[in-house]
């Protein structure tokens, strides 16, 4: 790996799999310097340059990870990637230095404020939008380079319905599967099994104007699956939507990941992220703030952890000791309940018990309060909007 | 075995179903927008409301337009009085409603979003723009069967000739047509609200006094008949043929690049679709001189050369706008450009022009321009005088001789024009990623300080009073051309222009030499592998 391009090795450091990684660092301040003025395109040579010397620099490379000079995996080792991704409308920058990369079959959250960059990158991602500097693959193909492959193996779903006037579910399904290429008993068989995975079967006569939102967004859902895409982008599919409608599409996410798909969803609803993405990645003013498995951002971000411990004895005393015990200046004393924080991890948890215990205290219960990712969230951004 | 079951399942379906499976089957080879825009068309109220308003108004017109001629019918010609009417009904779907819906159509899919989930699917733009058109061609052929037995039925009241029947029917049908490929280009030019009610405005505009022009024409086709001779009938027919579908196919081609990615290359098309129209109009002005130089015209036609004036000033108009907007192309290629770009002498010898980029711009623009003055002063000479006597040659030859002069004078002022655009352009993009339109703007900013600084000199030296026509308003073109278009003698005016131009043309081409030899980059093989590939998807049963 040591042989690969600077970028990829860049991207190492933020691979979902590996510590959160803050994408400010020094580093980061050398590339999209070259591309200040216009707002894209113009650095396209500045890019191809960069990573032309960075191939010319390193031997031929046997990973299947590697770039071409053109900027194609020969095989690609994620489905998604974003590599220094940099997109900018005028002096506002939408999205700024934004990298990290999807496995196959795993389901990417991106959480953000409003005007993250979120819905931008996502653009880009879907052959949309250009980037200002940088680039985004989708199974390997640059979606500045090769759009037409790119869209190929996508599904996108907007955060607007994007339906028409005066067309039926199915109308609006075939004209879909149509636009995709598909003909004959294909398209018939995929109409079919998108109706029967979304649940529009029985309403495929009805016309669009008429659905209620959580009808619409299935129809949204199985138009952009139409045409059986290895990757999907959902941005903010569950908006609006009430709580069993919620549930019901987060079900399809799930099911749409277990076949295999690849899923990049944005989405305001934290909790339900927490519960069915397998890594997220946390934007605020168009920079990635961190990335990681839900778990390892949790644990990153565990400065201290609270503790409630319910006490049979006299709760002053014990809140006495535990002063004294961890050195803490505050614990709360709310009934028999005390309530303290307690920087250290689950091992030195259970010394503390071990230690009240062995002093007299007698514990009736211990809960620990991990923090949740809402909570990952509002410590790691600042809730700044641009 | 698979075959058997087929057919055996196919001999069980009923004619209606067979019918119905290959109505299916020959879908699939259809555009996909024209099968839903006709869907949708079918349900909507404003098709229902056309549909039977034009049934109901050409019924009303037979039966009130027949009982006003009441009983002349029998004994007098009373179509061009009914033709009139039928006319009028079939006008306003055709011209007008047609159009608009089209507009609206593209509108809606820019607003709604779905334009966005077009442009991600297998459908190139170029589809979604054909798809548009034919889905309103199929409304116009629609309106246009409905009233046929109205038309045939004027015809039996004799009073206007089958010609004139046939000339009205045809420009309706290619006015129809011309107007809503104009309609979506219209509404393809912007994305924001504000700029789209803009162009909404200005296609009513352009739409109403299109109908308004060619409701004179006709009019007057079915009163007075037809007043062209047959040369005149030929020539007018011949050259809209020529120039009518280019023009269309370069409004296409502008309208689908505008629904094209940066990345791709947008530029090569538009120059292709601009040199077509460049040749057309060459074509047309050939025509015109062959023909028009016919004996039964001669001395009335050919000593005033209107039809030259306004083919010049249709080439000079369509290169200085294109010229502007490939000047404005942004000089650094997408490495999905550098692929496609010509490797072969033969291929760089011919192609490089036609590369995006605004030195090959640049190039293009000055080629055709002095190709097509070329033209106008010598091809045209060559061609009247194999047609003319010696004395008719001499008055004519005087004449091209003066069309030599404004267009080639009106050239070398494009050549230099486009310098100092292409120089504003590249200021603006250093701070700016603008489209190329912004060249039209330049243009327009060039053209009025070149013409508006001498002249306020002028001015302001001679006591703000009017003055006479000087070598010192050289850059005021608009002066130099009228002056020469008036036939007075602008001095050494012209010739230090073109002497500039060529100057400047020749320094362009030492600095932008490189240009020549582009680097193309090569194709990634995993790129060519999928290209080779057949689409799983395209690959479906017909079965």
């Amino acid at each position: 790996m040591s042989d690969e391009p600077s970028i990829a090795r860049r991207d190492q450091n933020n691979d979902n799999n590996g510590p959160v990684k803050h994408s400010t660092g020094p580093e980061h301040s050398t590339g999209p310097e070259h591309s200040t003025g216009p707002e894209h395109s113009d650095n396209f040579d500045d890019q191809q340059a960069d990573q032309g010397n960075s191939i010319g620099q390193s031997p031929p490379v046997p990973n299947s990870g590697a770039l071409s000079s053109q900027g194609v995996h020969q095989s690609p080792p994620s489905a998604i990637e974003l590599k220094r991704l940099h997109r900018f409308f005028g002096d506002t920058k939408a999205v700024h230095d934004v990298s990290f990369s999807v496995s196959r079959g795993q389901i990417y959250g991106y959480i953000g404020p409003n005007g993250a960059g979120k819905t931008t990158s996502m653009k880009i991602l879907a052959t949309l939008d250009l980037p200002s500097y940088g680039d985004a693959f989708v199974d390997g193909f640059s979606v500045v380079n090769d759009p037409e492959f790119v869209r190929q193996r996508l599904g996108y779903m907007p955060d607007a319905f994007g339906t028409y006037r005066d067309v039926s579910c199915i109308e609006y399904l075939d004209f879909f599967a149509r636009a995709h290429g598909l003909i004959g008993r294909e398209r018939e068989r995929r109409l079919q099994r998108v109706m029967d995975f979304t649940g529009t079967q029985g309403m495929k006569d009805k016309p669009i104007r008429g659905l209620s939102k959580g009808m619409k967004q299935r129809l949204c859902l199985g138009r952009s699956m139409i045409h059986d895409p290895a990757v999907m982008i959902l941005d903010e599919p569950a908006a609006g939507l009430d709580p069993r409608a919620r549930i019901q599409l987060r079900q399809m996410i799930r099911e749409l990941a277990d076949q295999g798909k690849t899923i990049l969803i944005s989405s305001h609803i934290l909790t339900e992220l927490a519960e069915i993405c397998d890594s997220v990645g946390i934007i605020e003013q168009g920079k990635l703030l961190a990335t990681g498995s839900v778990s390892e951002i949790q644990s990153q971000r565990q400065e201290c952890r609270k503790l409630v411990v319910r006490v049979l004895s006299d709760p002053e005393e014990a809140a006495n000791k535990i002063k004294r015990n961890l050195e803490i200046k505050e614990v709360l004393v709310d009934g028999q309940l005390l309530k303290f924080e307690f920087q250290g991890d689950i091992q030195q948890q259970a010394v503390l018990v071990r230690s009240l215990i062995e002093q007299g205290v007698e514990l009736a219960e211990v809960r620990s309060h991990q923090k949740s990712l809402e909570d990952v969230f509002l410590s790691v951004t600042e809730g700044l909007v641009q | 075995m698979n075959n058997e079951v087929i057919d055996s399942r196919t001999s069980q379906l009923t004619k209606l179903q067979r019918l119905d499976l290959w109505a299916n089957q020959f879908s699939d080879r259809l555009n996909p927008i024209l099968i839903k825009e006709t869907r949708q068309s079918l349900k909507s109220r404003q098709f229902i409301f056309t549909f039977f308003s034009l049934l109901t108004a050409a019924l009303g017109w037979t039966i009130v337009g027949s009982l006003s001629r009441m009983p002349q019918i029998y004994t007098t010609p009373s179509a061009p009085t009914l033709l009139l009417g039928y006319y009028a009904v079939l006008a306003v779907p055709m011209l007008l409603v047609v159009p608009l819906a089209a507009y609206r159509s593209l509108e809606v899919e820019i607003d709604d979003g779905t334009l966005e989930l077009l442009s991600i699917s297998s459908l190139s733009p170029w589809q979604v723009v054909l798809g548009k058109l034919a889905s309103s061609l199929l409304q116009i052929f629609l309106y246009f069967i409905v009233l046929l037995p109205c038309m045939a039925y004027a015809y039996t009241l004799r009073g206007v000739n089958l010609t004139s029947i046939l000339l009205i029917t045809t420009t309706l049908l290619a006015s129809g047509i011309f107007l809503t490929i104009f309609s979506v280009f219209f509404a393809s030019l912007t994305h924001t609200r504000s700029g789209r009610t803009l162009t909404l405005l200005g296609t009513v505009i352009i739409l109403l006094a299109s109908v308004a022009g060619i409701s004179l024409a006709m009019s007057s086709l079915i009163l007075d008949g037809n007043l062209l001779s047959p040369n005149e009938l030929f020539f007018s027919i011949a050259s809209c043929l020529f120039i009518g579908p280019c023009a269309g196919h370069l409004m296409l081609t502008a309208t689908a690049i505008r629904l094209t990615p940066e990345s791709e290359n947008r530029s090569t098309p538009l120059r292709r679709s601009v040199l077509a129209l460049s040749t057309s109009i060459i074509f047309a002005s050939a025509l015109a001189t062959l023909l028009l130089s016919a004996r039964v015209t001669r001395t009335t036609i050919l000593s005033q050369p209107d039809f030259l004036y306004g083919l010049m000033l249709a080439g000079g108009t369509l290169w200085t706008i294109a010229g502007s907007m490939f000047v404005s192309e942004s000089p650094n290629l997408t490495p999905r450009v550098k692929r496609d770009l010509p490797s072969s002498i033969f291929h760089r010898s011919f192609s490089t022009w036609l590369t995006p980029g605004p030195a090959t711009g640049f190039f293009f623009v000055c080629i055709n321009a002095f190709l097509m003055v070329a033209w106008f002063g010598f091809g045209l000479k060559w061609l009247a005088a194999t047609n003319l006597s010696v004395d008719e040659f001499a008055i004519v030859s005087k004449r091209l001789a003066w069309a030599f002069e404004l267009s080639s004078t009106f050239a070398a002022y494009l050549v230099i024009t486009l310098i100092f655009v292409g120089y504003l352009v590249r200021l603006i993009r250093k701070k700016q990623n603008p489209r190329i339109e912004i060249g039209i703007a330049s243009l327009i900013a060039t053209t009025i300080m070149m013409a508006l600084i001498p002249y306020s000199i002028g001015l302001h030296l001679n006591e703000f009073r009017t003055y006479a026509y000087s070598n010192w308003q050289m850059s005021n073109w608009i002066w130099t051309l009228s002056w020469i278009y008036q036939g007075n003698d602008p001095g050494s005016v012209p010739f230090l222009v073109k002497l500039i131009a060529i100057l400047i043309l020749v320094i362009s081409l030492i600095r932008n030499r490189k240009v020549t030899r582009p680097t193309r980059t090569a194709t990634p093989q995993r790129v060519l592998d999928e290209k080779q590939k057949k689409r799983p998807n395209h690959a479906g049963e017909l079965d």
